[in-house]
């Protein structure tokens, strides 16, 4: 399946509710493609659902 | 009446201060009068001091003076000057962290942990330090601010994001500095301006009163011109901090009795693999250097290196940009136009991307941990080239080019990410600009790292180069 950044930059920055220039609509593209193409060195990964995140939460009571 | 004159000499490093303003050599005023002078007069040269405290400072170096008169006992860094990234918290000022969207915020009710601390250990806080925008960057290139220069070549970026804390040391204007490293922010601009810096491990050092970049990896911590310095200012800056609770609460583990251990026993390795596909010709000649003092012949190699970085670079756009997504969309004209389309492209980041990052990281974590069953110590570069120009976009490491900014973290960028402690250190090459290495240890090791850093002292490898006298 092909993915589509162009769409979802859109989409997003709209969701967010950005009002970008079309240079800095474009520039805020260019960084998330190159994030996304950054990000594929571990989109793939081999993960078990053991592999959590580091899962540590700390409870607080007022002292 | 006027001050003292600026020194044109190096400045002392603090051990050295401390000693002479203890044994009545030179007074804490004179000091902190002269440091001000210094800054007054020389930093339109780096641009390091975005803020100055004189006030403050002179008002504690009085109080210090009469300690002395009063024979009183003086705690160990007495009238030694220092200064800090602006995003520390410093009582009464306003912490930018770079912006100019934090100058409308109200001023710091109190002193960042840290600056407590050495406040408490004597050392007299004279200003703040340049640094890229909420520390998105490796460049220090502030257009709020004015960029950071190199004091070794002022046409020259000295590294980010804490590059006016390494190019105030550098410049010889205060002996001890505080930076952050989320990425290599402590690390770069230690190489790129031949200066010791220390990332500790993650979780070491308090990090309150410090405005937040990613806070799955932000890290504090210390910048000296010596050893010496840095490991005394460190263990000055140890212990718990119950009221943060992404401090670790270790207790302190000094590594100042440490430099003179030597390296018997250690186990040392250089990494290959990434770590050398990213280190441009200097940055591996600066490696050699230092594995032939250390007769280092053993190379090893991390196979998720360049997964775990690219799983920090996600998770900081994720975590960096949903900081500021609210002040993205209001005043996206106030920010720094380097970095706020990365900001922005980082808010957008989807959400499987950012949980599937943190969950690489941690299966990362784990197989860098096994490697330390055989070796203690992994030395690599800490930048892949020396300074270039300011206003440089591309950058080219063993014939590929790539973006500068984001990149010159291309080596520091995979050990942040699983919070293993790094002291970066000097090294000179010959005919080069400044360059330092990662001496990387285990988590909580950070004595380990001191050891070796001290070897290659003592061999003559490691040292903060000379600042040119132009």
């Amino acid at each position: 399946m092909k993915s589509d950044p162009s769409a979802y930059v859109d989409a997003a920055l709209a969701l967010h509710g950005f009002d970008l220039t079309p240079a800095a609509r474009e520039a805020v593209l260019q960084n998330f493609e190159r994030s996304a193409a950054i990000a594929a060195a571990f989109l793939d990964w081999p993960l078990g659902p053991e592999d959590e995140m580091a899962p540590v939460f700390t409870p607080v009571t007022e002292p | 009446m006027s001050g003292p004159e600026p020194s044109t000499a190096p400045a002392a490093g603090a051990i050295e201060l401390a000693r002479r303003i203890r044994e009545r050599e030179v007074s804490a005023r004179t000091t902190v009068e002269r440091t001000l002078a210094d800054i007054a007069q020389r930093n339109p040269d780096s641009n390091a001091f975005t803020l100055v405290t004189g006030a403050r400072a002179l008002a504690q170096a009085d109080s210090i003076d009469n300690a002395i008169a009063e024979g009183r006992t003086l705690p160990p860094l007495a009238g030694v000057p220092f200064a800090v990234k602006n995003l520390f918290d410093i009582a009464g000022e306003v912490t930018t962290a770079g912006s100019r969207v934090n100058r409308t915020l109200p001023a710091a009710a109190g002193d960042a942990v840290l600056v407590e601390r050495l406040t408490q250990a004597g050392a007299v806080l004279v200003g703040a330090l340049n640094m890229d925008e909420y520390a998105y960057g490796f460049s220090t290139e502030n257009s709020h601010d004015g960029p950071a220069r190199n004091p070794h070549d002022r046409r020259c970026i000295a590294g980010g994001s804490s590059g006016g804390s390494a190019a105030a040391i550098a410049d010889g204007l205060v002996p001890l500095t505080l930076g952050t490293d989320t990425n290599g922010s402590i690390r770069v601009p230690s190489s790129l301006c031949g200066i010791f810096g220390l990332k500790p491990t993650y979780g070491r050092l308090s990090r309150r009163g410090s405005f937040p970049f990613v806070t799955s990896l932000d890290h504090v911590g210390p910048f000296a011109g010596t050893l010496e310095d840095l490991a005394l200012c460190y263990d000055l800056m140890q212990g718990p901090d119950p009221l943060d609770p992404a401090c670790a609460q270790q207790p302190a583990q000094p590594v100042s009795d440490s430099l003179a251990l030597g390296i018997g026993g250690l186990r040392i390795a250089r990494l290959g693999g990434y770590f050398e596909a990213f280190s441009g010709p200097v940055a591996r000649q600066a490696v050699t250097l230092a594995c032939d003092a250390l007769a280092v012949t053993r190379q090893y190699d991390w196979p998720m290196a360049a997964a775990g970085r690219a799983a920090a670079f996600i998770i900081t756009g994720a975590e960096g940009g949903a900081l500021h997504l609210a002040n993205l969309r209001r005043r996206y004209d106030e920010f720094e136009p380097l970095s706020r389309d990365r900001f922005i492209a980082g808010c957008l980041t989807p959400a499987a991307w950012y949980q599937r990052a943190q969950r690489v990281r941690a299966v990362y974590a784990r197989e860098v941990a096994r490697s330390f069953r055989d070796a203690d110590i992994f030395l690599t570069a800490a930048t892949p080239t020396t300074a270039h120009p300011i206003g440089t976009e591309t950058i080219e490491i063993n014939g590929q080019a790539m973006p500068a900014r984001p990149s010159m973290g291309v080596l520091t960028q995979p050990i942040s990410c699983i919070g293993l402690p790094v002291l970066a250190a000097p090294v000179p090459v010959p005919g080069e600009l400044p360059i330092a290495i990662q001496i990387i240890a285990a988590p909580w090791r950070e004595r380990d790292a001191f050891r070796v850093a001290a070897a290659l002292v003592r061999a003559g490898v490691c040292r903060a180069p000379q600042r040119p006298t132009l």
